[in-house]
């Protein structure tokens, strides 16, 4: 009995007729909706309000990068010389661009004071995308300048630490809730006065009200605290509010509440070194980061989206817990060489060759019964499979067994989530 | 809750009786979204990736081999991978092997009419007696923090709190 942990004791003890109906019946729902054969992977939002902003600073893709000493390619006159005491000023260095064999460039970078510990890692840019390789350098130094901010920020406890292992605050009705954050991308200084800020942006940060400063407020430039003459307009800035909301009852549903601001106070208005466009998630989401493959190491697979073309979730019934480290899970990204059935060649990153063989002809299935739900888009030769699969510990086989195969998906490419889907 | 024989409901579901799905979710949805909150730490979107897998798992129903393992087992690991999918693409530091195991310790068990009368008495003495009112309402009625907080006009964090107090004495009593 002690093997058994309080939460399934619990659960198993579950008196007849205790339900959450309305859980039951939204799933019932949803297996009517003709939505719900549609994968979900790409096509989930997420609708928690406060998760929206979470989830915006965490599109903005995961880089790394040093910078080229005092030599940026960026205009940074008056800051080259400054001393940054609050957090460190990071170096971002691009050991090598090149065309990699997806026929994309490829950037190797470094980086040193970005957020958190020394890393070397690995970009491309997006197809369709419309940068310059030397402006991956810049968007990558924008990148590791807002980590550096961040985790000043927390660390000095003007933000609140995340801590994932605690249930997050939830809404109650009348309770009021205070949260601070710092602004997820930079905002132009279109003026400023004693009391207030207005900032201009595109569409991604351009703050609907103006910011209200106080006597309080702080200004940080060059990494160092400063004064509000410090700030002019044209600057780029982040700033740090703290909010407080008091929660209503929702008019529309009366099982949801709704929040309302009571008061927003400018903490900190912080100059940053770029101008504001590198740290939004228009230059941002054109670079995305290859790391190693889970359990395929040699080879680099994109942190990006994908479509389910197949699964096989009956792979997961037989996995133990000895299964974890006797039989890992392996993923691997590769372009389709050629298909022929239920047989799909495809070679990796590291041109490794592997070929999968599956229960049935996924891809001749996509293109004729699910490809219109898809911008019409015909999977084939050429096109970049995801495929995880399990396999024994000592074992790398390159026609990983039919029975152990987990999923295959469709890697796709997207600079926005409104953009049309099309194949990596 | 329902109480129909497993295997047959696959059958009739199988068979066309998409309805008969219903025993499936009532029988194991509270669970499944607790498993859920403890991996992406955020009830709303627990509730989404536990929606989610149970829409996988119906759609894969055929798929599903009894002689290998439970449906429940089979649902939790499907949950498991979705609530491993939501991890990386929000980008959050995740140890694979952990989470795997975690769906091996918190999948359902079945145990027998004395220990689950032991373990209803053991909630019905937790004092005060608000301790075993969350407890039931959390994990017999699926409620959220923030329902339950409404019930008590108080805070989440003071339920989670409660909860939390209300396990200790519950480990205590059962020799835990």
């Amino acid at each position: 009995m002690k093997e058994i942990s309080l939460e399934q004791l619990l659960m198993a003890s579950t008196p007849k007729g205790s339900n959450n109906d309305w859980f039951v019946e939204k799933v019932m729902v949803s297996l009517k909706d003709s939505q719900s054969s549609i994968p979900s992977r790409i096509t989930r939002t997420i609708n928690h309000p406060r998760r929206k902003l979470l989830n915006m600073l965490c599109n903005v893709p995961k880089l790394a990068a040093i910078l080229l000493g005092l030599l940026g390619i960026f205009a940074v006159s008056g800051t080259a010389f400054a001393v940054y005491t609050l957090w460190p000023k990071p170096e971002v260095q691009t050991n090598s661009i090149h065309q990699n064999q997806f026929g994309r460039t490829q950037i190797i970078a470094s980086l040193h004071e970005c957020g958190g510990e020394p890393d070397t890692s690995t970009y491309e840019i997006k197809k369709g995308s419309t940068l310059s390789s030397n402006e991956v350098k810049t968007i990558l130094q924008a990148k590791c300048e807002m980590d550096d901010i961040s985790k000043w920020a927390t660390n000095s406890g003007i933000m609140p630490k995340e801590d994932w292992t605690k249930t997050p605050k939830l809404p109650v009705l009348g309770a009021q809730e205070v949260y601070t954050i710092l602004s997820p991308v930079a905002s132009k200084v279109s003026a400023i006065t004693n009391s207030q800020l207005s900032l201009t942006g595109d569409q991604y940060n351009s703050p609907k009200d103006s910011l209200t400063l106080s006597p309080d407020t702080k200004y940080i430039v060059n990494g160092d605290e400063a004064r509000q003459g410090d700030i002019h307009t044209g600057d780029a800035v982040l700033y740090i509010q703290r909010t407080t909301e008091k929660w209503m009852q929702n008019p529309n549903d009366e099982n949801r509440l709704v929040s309302q601001v009571v008061k927003k106070d400018t903490l900190y208005v912080i100059k940053v070194d770029l101008p504001f466009e590198y740290y939004g998630p228009t230059k941002q989401n054109m670079i995305i980061q290859r790391k190693p493959c889970i359990g395929n190491e040699q080879d680099s697979c994109l942190q990006g989206g994908s479509i389910d073309l197949y699964e096989n979730l009956a792979v997961l019934q037989s996995r133990t817990p000895a299964d974890v480290s006797a039989n890992p899970l392996r993923e691997i990204q590769a372009i389709i060489q050629s298909y022929s059935g239920t047989s799909v060649t495809a070679k990796s990153s590291s041109g490794r060759v592997f070929t999968f063989t599956l229960p049935s002809n996924i891809i001749a299935q996509f293109n004729t019964t699910r490809s219109s739900s898809y911008n019409d888009i015909q999977i084939g030769a050429g096109d970049m499979i995801d495929v995880r699969y399990f396999e024994p510990a000592s074992e790398h086989s390159l026609q990983p067994a039919q029975n152990n195969l987990e999923s295959v998906n469709l890697v796709i490419d997207f600079i926005y989530k409104s953009d049309p889907i099309k194949k990596y | 809750m329902c109480m129909k024989n497993e295997e047959k409901v696959i059958h009739a579901i199988l068979n066309g009786r998409q309805e008969e799905y219903r025993c499936l979710v009532e029988r194991y949805h509270k669970g499944l979204i607790i498993h859920c909150e403890n991996i992406v730490h955020d009830r709303h979107e627990a509730e989404d990736v536990a929606q989610e897998a149970f829409i996988k798992a119906y759609r894969h129903l055929g798929m599903f081999d009894n002689t290998k393992g439970s449906y429940s087992t089979w649902l939790y690991h499907i949950a498991t991978n979705l609530c491993l999918d939501y991890l990386r693409k929000t980008k959050r530091k995740v140890v694979i092997e952990d989470i795997e195991t975690m769906a091996d310790t918190s999948v359902p068990v079945d145990i027998n009419e004395d220990e689950k009368d032991a373990i209803r008495r053991a909630v019905d003495m937790l004092q005060p007696p608000k301790f075993g009112q969350v407890i039931r309402a959390y994990y017999w009625e699926g409620k959220s923090y923030e329902e339950i907080a409404d019930t008590f006009e108080t805070t989440a964090s003071t339920v989670g709190t409660w909860i939390r107090r209300a396990k200790l004495q519950l480990r205590k009593e059962l020799s835990l």
